[in-house]
């Protein structure tokens, strides 16, 4: 299996997070990519490429080009209105008077407009490390595309929180959902996102909500107990024509193998009827036992079987890397899931 | 004109607030409220008295009683929790997810609060409590035939919402007021809110009524704090339809420009024929206010007082914000005297 890598993600480096109420060192660093594609290459996973470098075409697929535009601009602006620091948003929009309100003038409103929380700082580097990221996941997508039965796009920053017009969750573009529709584009008739990180993908919901050519599945923690909070519930099953074509199947703190295996079994059999032409998988490693800022238990071991069940999907299937925080354990948790995948193939 | 006020808005003193992606020294600190009393009484404005403890039914008029709830319980359950931190939230309802109430107090936080620079504290509940008996205290004093009285409450209100709080406060004081009017017999009741801040809780939660006219003049959205609310086309929906009036003004704005957005606040008040006047009085317009962005100078505050004597109604102030603090006495009681002298 290869990896597509790049260095560029080191460039995303956040100092710190607003977590319940005070500033803690960022989970979301670069050591985490660092740790993962150690792991690849002490495995011998299969080779390392790097990443073609691709214009912005498929991420306006995707995402609003405002939203684009302020991730290209919000660091400049930022430090002329408040200096070198990074930046977060201090307000949103609540019960607004008009279903969408106009984006602001100022670098605080444009950042309360398109931030979903306060724990995603833009630093001077951020979007040279989602540009990165973005190119990773769409080199993935080309070696697909051109034959590779499975290929793993190292991203980071990761992307699922991210949707059409608003970042958050440590996320800024959504590289699996960027890759699923570059992979429509390519010809695909029908797509199917995966998603097994700990939390809700939900800019990924978003994103695809109304479509019957991509299908959605979403395995997290109940909304209810954890981020997101409000969205990710069982009964989101998608709208209009895309009615019947997303998944979510939340899950409860404290869900070991025996629960998340019945979970997985149930999107695997969804995944399998729908029949898609390729798998895209948000390979999050949060549910780990250990993992600082989830409350899921599974062991490394796990990880194999979770790798194999998706294999069983038997089709062309790219891992897009998102969240996992528990840094030490992060290459072993990943490239079980990856080797698993390969033994079952 | 009488003077209401509590020395219990000192229970809520956060040290810090979470603004422009930092802790920084809070804005809104107790010695706003002690310099503007100071103020009172060194110009002999009147006398200063208590308020009454009217409990909370004034307040479940307009807020509801989850709110209520969880301005009282949370601190206490989130140290037991997290420990000793601020209590802000960091994810909130974004756009296109559902309003339900999740079960981690952490996510509560993001369903009722709508920033990050209005922390909950140990003295908030029995501090924005007695801003409310301050705000009913001097409503019951003009509803039983004063001319004007002022309620010196903190922490301010006009930024809370029927079901949310942020922007410093907790509940809607002003418009509690305003509800209390109503009660009474007052047929209609307009609110002018001359705070730097569009008044957006205020505006939410008459925003469906016409039996309360809501004006705000305040820094163009585009520009400013709370940003997704306070435009001119928000005029009211249903049976509030006509019944809210946006002027907001661009940064810079200074007495000329905000002079005739005052008149035409004033004119609209008149021909709505309002019965009393709530006045969220926050004086943030002034041109040294260290996060905002008008150019008001001190002299200009005792024109806006004559003015807003001039609609001739039966007149409630409500202190709102203002952080200019050294001024913050001098420019809200030049408002007031500007007031007396205008309504002689």
């Amino acid at each position: 299996m290869k990896t597509v890598f790049t260095e560029d993600h080191r460039h995303q480096d956040g100092r710190l997070e607003l977590m319940d109420g005070k500033f803690v060192p960022a989970f979301e660093m670069p050591r985490r990519a660092q740790i993962v594609i150690d792991r690849v290459r002490s495995k011998k996973l299969g080779p390392v490429v790097t990443p073609e470098s691709f214009d912005l075409e498929p991420v306006y697929r995707v995402h609003d080009k405002g939203l684009v535009k302020f991730l290209q601009t919000a660091w400049d602006e930022w430090v002329q209105a408040h200096g070198c620091y990074d930046a977060l948003p201090i307000t949103w929009h609540t019960r607004a008077f008009r279903k969408k309100p106009p984006l602001p003038e100022s670098i605080d409103g444009k950042l309360s407009y398109y931030a979903l929380d306060a724990g995603t700082p833009i630093t001077a580097g951020t979007w040279r490390a989602v540009r990165g990221a973005v190119d990773v996941a769409l080199t993935g997508v080309k070696l697909v595309n051109g034959g590779d039965k499975v290929v793993f796009s190292l991203c980071r920053p990761p992307g699922h929180h991210a949707g059409s017009d608003f970042y958050g969750g440590y996320c800024f573009l959504n590289n699996a959902a960027i890759a699923a529709q570059a992979f429509r584009d390519l010809g695909a008739k029908r797509v199917a996102i995966l998603d097994v990180d700990y939390h809700h993908g939900n800019g990924t919901q978003e994103l695809f909500y109304n479509r019957e050519d991509i299908l959605t599945i979403s395995i997290h923690a109940d909304p209810l107990q954890e981020f997101p909070f409000f969205l990710g519930f069982a009964d989101e099953t998608g709208k209009g024509k895309g009615d019947g074509y997303h998944l979510n199947l939340p899950l409860r703190w404290g869900a070991k193998w025996d629960k998340y295996e019945e979970a997985l079994s149930a999107a695997m059999k969804k995944l399998k009827k729908f029949a898609p032409d390729v798998v895209v998988v948000s390979l999050g490693l949060d549910t780990f036992k250990e993992d600082p800022i989830s409350k899921f238990k599974l062991e490394h071991e796990d990880y194999l079987r979770m790798g194999e069940m998706i294999a069983g999907a038997r089709k062309p299937t790219l891992f897009v890397f998102e969240g996992g925080y528990a840094v030490d354990a992060l290459g072993i948790n990943t490239v079980n899931v990856l080797t698993g995948f390969e033994q079952k193939r | 004109m009488k003077t209401i006020y509590s020395d219990a808005h000192r229970l809520h003193a956060p040290p810090l607030e979470f603004n422009y992606g930092d802790f920084g020294p809070a804005f809104e600190t107790p010695r706003r409220a002690e310099i503007v009393l100071a103020r009172v009484r060194e110009t002999g404005l009147g006398e200063i008295l208590p308020p009454d403890d009217l409990g909370l039914a004034a307040a479940r008029r307009i807020h509801d009683a989850g709110l209520l709830e969880f301005i009282e319980t949370t601190y206490g359950e989130w140290q037991r929790r997290y420990g000793e931190s601020y209590v802000i939230p960091t994810a909130w309802v974004a756009p296109g997810m559902r309003r339900k109430l999740p079960n981690q107090l952490r996510a509560r936080l993001g369903y009722y609060c709508i920033d990050t620079s209005t922390s909950l504290t140990a003295g908030s509940w029995p501090a924005a409590r007695a801003a409310v008996d301050v705000a009913v205290t001097a409503q019951r004093l003009v509803a039983q035939g004063e001319r004007a009285a002022f309620a010196l409450c903190r922490p301010p209100g006009h930024h809370a919402g029927s079901d949310f709080y942020g922007g410093y406060c907790f509940f809607n004081n002003a418009a509690i007021a305003a509800q209390a009017f109503i009660d009474g017999g007052a047929k209609r009741v307009a609110v002018l809110d001359v705070d730097f801040h569009h008044g957006n809780g205020t505006q939410e939660i008459f925003y469906r009524r016409g039996d309360v006219l809501f004006c705000s003049i305040h820094g163009h959205p585009e520009d400013e704090y709370p940003y997704f609310s306070g435009y001119e086309d928000e005029t009211g929906a249903a049976a509030g339809e006509g019944f809210n009036a946006n002027f907001p003004l661009r940064p810079g704005a200074a007495w000329q420009n905000y002079q005739p957005a005052l008149a035409a606040a004033l004119k609209r008040i008149d021909s709505y024929g309002a019965d009393a006047i709530v006045v969220s009085l926050g004086v943030d317009t002034f041109e040294h206010d260290p996060i905002s962005h008008f150019k008001l100078r001190s002299e200009d505050y005792p024109r806006m007082g004559e003015m807003i004597a001039g609609a001739r109604r039966p007149t409630l102030f409500v202190m709102e914000g203002g952080y200019a603090v050294e001024e913050i006495g001098l420019n809200t009681v030049n408002v007031l005297t500007g007031f007396e002298s205008g309504a002689r």
